[in-house]
């Protein structure tokens, strides 16, 4: 269970949410909305531990009912606007690197059939074929194969279909939905409802300024 | 499963070096660099009297080693700029201890590749004259200067790293900064080569100021990545 007391964000003296309290149970797909340049990007960054709030806690408490203050470690990042691989690697290196860095140790079969669950099953794209020829859909691709090999409870999604297509959309909600069954949760930002078609959300708006958002999400599971 | 702090490093340094590799220009560019200007110091100054030989060769040993390491550091973190790489390190559990490590390490591998190369071939163009480049003391004055180099490098570049005009401000925060490293390491280097004493005394001021450096970069890491 994710439990966000409180959180407030300013930047460059600009108040850009204050107080902003949320509790999403595992099984929960909670739908962060708002208008652009609510700061949804920059709450979904704190969650990832990229930005620091100004105020407010973030724990995360686990099946063994421990609590985890620092939830980088039960938690997988997807950004908006970039995949974060090494576009001079390939395929096979980039997921083995992020999962080595997370403590895990795929085999090379592992890492292979989560290229192909994503549709990059093709022998030539995974080892020497650097990541920089693949187009946008297949990076998107790869960096989901990533989120799924990362094993992490909590996912954090900012716009997680961009540049995929129809099937590719596909698989993710497959995906999506296998995670919150097996009892993972996520927050995701989209402003394509595609991307969650079929899978039960709750919406949290996300309000702006000095506006107070409190609102507590409790899981559908 | 927590990730070891020893895995976590290995795999940042192996990565790091994979990456360079892939993109070779960040590796030889500054062995290139720093060729030129020796070729080019040497080509000015020609012949070298004998009494100011010693000081010749340590000025140009230490200031192109200066200039082209300097680039090798400000161009660590290019790998994880790319595609907000560095975004998502800062969203992994990795241990700031070992990501620092894992970059002073490269710092120190790539730094090697530039000085090692430099001093072979300054000796070459010194091969004339009465110096000893071959004693211990003098590569150790250079192994020195390196760590202590390596070190404000990584920090400064750490600091650096979303400033604009960043190929500017580095440089500006370096020079300065290495002058006391740059100082102790010339001056051991000068006393080994005409076997003047006093060298042990300049390397024991180097190591100084490479532990301080160290102990700077290991505590304010964290810091630095965070604030990024």
């Amino acid at each position: 269970m994710l439990i966000i007391k409180s959180l407030s964000f300013s930047f460059e003296h600009r108040r850009l949410f204050q107080d902003v309290s949320l509790q999403v149970e595992p099984g929960c797909l909670v739908h962060l909305k708002g208008a652009n340049g609510v700061g949804k990007s920059t709450f979904l960054g704190i969650l990832a531990g990229i930005r620091k709030q100004d105020h407010g806690t973030i724990e995360f408490i686990d099946k063994e009912n421990v609590s985890i203050s620092d939830i980088r470690t039960v938690s997988a990042y997807l950004s908006a606007e970039a995949n974060a691989l090494y576009t001079k690697m390939d395929a096979i290196d980039n997921l083995r690197f992020w999962c080595t860095l997370r403590g895990l140790d795929p085999s090379d079969d592992q890492l292979v059939s989560s290229m192909e669950t994503w549709g990059l099953g093709h022998r030539l794209l995974r080892q020497n074929f650097p990541v920089e020829h693949f187009s946008t859909g297949m990076r998107r691709r790869l960096a989901l194969a990533r989120l799924s090999l990362s094993q992490a409870s909590c996912w954090l999604l900012d716009e997680p279909i961009y540049g995929l297509d129809d099937k590719g959309i596909e698989l993710f909600r497959e995906h999506l939905k296998s995670h919150l069954e097996k009892g993972g949760l996520g927050i995701v930002i989209s402003h394509d409802k595609l991307a969650f078609e079929g899978i039960n959300t709750i919406d949290y708006q996300l309000k702006g300024k000095a506006e107070t958002a409190r609102n507590n999400v409790r899981g559908l599971s | 499963m927590k990730p070891s702090f020893f895995s976590q490093y290995w795999c940042m340094v192996s990565q790091g070096w994979r990456a360079d590799l892939a993109d070779k220009e960040r590796l030889i560019t500054p062995l290139l660099f720093a060729v030129t200007v020796l070729l080019l110091f040497n080509f000015c100054f020609e012949e070298v009297s004998k009494g100011i030989e010693g000081q010749v060769f340590t000025a140009e040993l230490y200031l192109t080693s200066l200039f082209a390491l300097q680039m090798s550091y400000v161009r660590i973190f290019v790998p994880d700029q790319q595609d907000k790489v560095f975004s998502l390190l800062q969203s992994y559990p990795l241990n700031y201890a070992a990501w620092f490590l894992s970059k002073y390490t490269l710092a120190l591998i790539y730094s090697l590749l530039v000085f090692v190369p430099i001093m072979l071939l300054c000796a070459l163009f010194f091969s004339g004259s009465n110096l000893s480049f071959w004693s211990i003391e003098l590569w150790l004055g250079g192994l020195l200067s390196i760590v202590g180099m390596s070190t404000l490098g990584i920090l400064l570049s750490t600091l650096t790293l979303k400033a604009s005009g960043r190929e500017m401000l580095f440089p500006l925060l370096y020079f300065p900064l290495a002058i006391p490293v740059l100082l102790a390491s010339v001056q051991a280097s000068l006393s080994f080569l005409t076997s003047v004493p006093g060298g042990w005394h300049w390397l024991g001021i180097l190591a100084g100021f490479d532990i301080i450096y160290f102990t700077l970069g290991l505590l304010l890491f964290g810091e630095l990545v965070t604030a990024v």
